[in-house]
């Protein structure tokens, strides 16, 4: 499926739950289906700065195959990491620079996030656009 | 009690309603707080001091009924003792620039491991560049601060005991007056954080006899940006300015000024005057509503919550002092408090999450963050009942992740 497609899906999911206590679950949920972040990978390098919460984040491109890797200490960050890790882990490279992800901006998950949140949210974006483009 | 009072009370949020369970971050207006600021901007601002056209000359006159409103309801002896500040934090920052100035290398300052940050931080700065030694009294495993300890740290070098009155965390209730009266027998000045206490605690500071006081005006229903510094005159007197310009000045020359008589030579630039107006009428609501009766309230609310929140055996509250007032926070096991938090938001429930400004407290009492419920005494047993239910779906989708 292509990034778009995968995000879609997401976001048709995610709008069909109603309030955000059932949209906040579903993100709990899907923090429990994120692989486990080996802990030699949990460096001071893979924080990610600006998250409130704790983040680290772990991408690589192999033969331009995004692989992402990462972990939180709150399950509703880990729960979006999750869907991220969805949308980009195996994705094309390319693909991902030529798609942007507006997969929370399509719901209300990102009304829900207080401003240093968000900051945090976005560092993490920009992150993988940014190993995107270095290839 | 009162509920129609606060129209914010009355918002539904997706709406439900909404339920404002973080008081002790700050508390919400009653109508004729923006009321009584809106009277003064439409009918008499102007600058305060030295102005001689009528509005300065209105102005003024109802900043300093203001000054004098708040001397009333703390017991003040008299209103140069009111210093108006922006707020809690800027009134310890005031209070410990300058007492800076007065302290010798050697000299000790004590503060708590139950202090909110505003109230260890400038003292730990004060020391830090004065030479001077800050200590720290240590808190029991219950949340109470250990007396024993901090009577065998009160010594002929210690100039000044910086203590809250009420944890902002636990709730624990501290019983200043003792402890003022233990430090006064070794001269040794006190000050009083009384941000958490003013709805808590009957505040009279000639009954306390505490050398300063100091509160914030959007805690006891007033607005943001007024606050209040109270000092003995004595010891307000014996103190530098500690910031300068406009409003503090007697007589200024190119190489040297003299400086303005109590309280002015406290509040540089043109003070919070609307600020002052809205914490004077928040505080006659607190009167017209009742000390006593808002106390009472609060009490029997936060017992309530306690007996809710004990109920549930994955839940452990924080601490257990002698005496709790006003708030009470938890961790609930494997569970982060902001996890938490988000859902009970999104359940229609404001409740706080995080550090609370006082990491030495929670580091002391085993933990990294916590929830807090902080109750006023708008609340009611109804909404605590809901939280209750909002607490239960909250565990049920994280302990059964």
């Amino acid at each position: 499926m292509t990034i778009a497609g995968r995000q879609d899906a997401i976001v048709e999911t995610i709008n069909s739950l109603g309030d955000g206590f059932e949209q906040y679950s579903y993100l709990i949920f899907r923090a429990g289906q994120l692989p486990p972040m080996t802990s030699e990978y949990k460096t001071d390098e893979a924080l990610v700065a600006g998250c409130q919460s704790i983040v680290w984040l772990r991408l690589n491109v192999v033969d331009g195959i995004m692989n992402m890797q990462a972990d939180s200490d709150t399950l509703i960050i880990k729960g979006i990491l999750a869907i991220l890790a969805e949308i980009v882990d195996g994705c094309d490279a390319n693909e991902l620079i030529s798609t942007p992800i507006t997969v929370l901006e399509r719901t209300d998950l990102a009304a829900t996030f207080e401003s240093e949140r968000l900051t945090g949210i976005r560092s993490i974006l920009k992150s993988i656009r940014d190993r995107a483009n270095e290839g | 009690m009162r509920r129609d009072d606060f129209p914010i009370l009355n918002t539904a949020v997706d709406g439900k309603p909404y339920i404002y369970l973080d008081n002790a971050a700050t508390t919400q207006v009653p109508r004729c707080v923006p009321e009584a600021m809106e009277v003064h901007w439409f009918t008499c601002n102007g600058n305060v001091h030295r102005g001689i056209h009528t509005f300065s000359r209105q102005s003024t006159g109802v900043l300093e009924q203001a000054r004098d409103s708040v001397r009333g309801f703390i017991g003040a002896a008299c209103p140069e003792e009111i210093i108006f500040t922006s707020g809690t934090t800027d009134s310890i920052n005031k209070l410990a620039y300058a007492f800076r100035d007065t302290l010798q290398p050697g000299d000790e300052i004590i503060a708590t491991e139950m202090e909110h940050h505003s109230n260890l931080i400038p003292w730990q700065e004060a020391c830090k560049r004065s030479g001077a030694v800050f200590r720290v009294a240590p808190v029991l495993d219950s949340g109470d601060i250990d007396l024993e300890a901090l009577w065998k740290m009160l010594s002929k070098r210690t100039k000044l005991l910086a203590i809250t009155w009420v944890s902002n965390v636990t709730g624990a209730a501290n019983p200043v007056k003792q402890i003022i009266a233990r430090a006064h027998t070794r001269n040794i000045l006190v000050l009083i954080d009384a941000a958490q206490a003013m709805r808590h605690e009957l505040v009279d500071v000639c009954e306390l006899d505490c050398d300063f006081l100091v509160f914030s005006g959007h805690k006891v229903m007033g607005p943001t940006g007024i606050g209040v510094l109270y000092g003995k005159k004595e010891q307000l007197l014996s103190l530098p300015p500690p910031s300068f310009g406009g409003g503090m000045v007697d007589q200024v020359y190119s190489d040297t000024s003299t400086y303005n008589k109590l309280p002015f030579r406290f509040e540089a630039g043109t003070p919070n005057y609307i600020g002052a107006v809205g914490l004077a009428r928040a505080l006659c609501y607190l009167e017209q509503v009742g000390r006593r009766e808002i106390a009472d309230r609060e009490n029997m609310l936060l017992r309530y919550c306690e007996d809710a929140l004990q109920k549930h055996s994955e839940i452990q509250v924080l601490a257990d002092p002698k005496r709790r007032v006003g708030a009470i926070s938890f961790t609930v096991k494997g569970v982060h408090p902001t996890d938490a938090a988000m859902l009970l938001d999104s359940l229609g429930i404001a409740v706080r999450s995080g550090h609370h400004c006082a990491q030495p407290l929670l580091r002391r009492l085993g933990v990294n963050t916590a929830i807090r419920v902080s109750l006023a005494f708008y609340n009611t047993e109804q909404e605590i009942d809901k939280l209750d239910e909002a607490i239960r779906r909250m565990l049920a989708v994280l302990m059964g992740r």
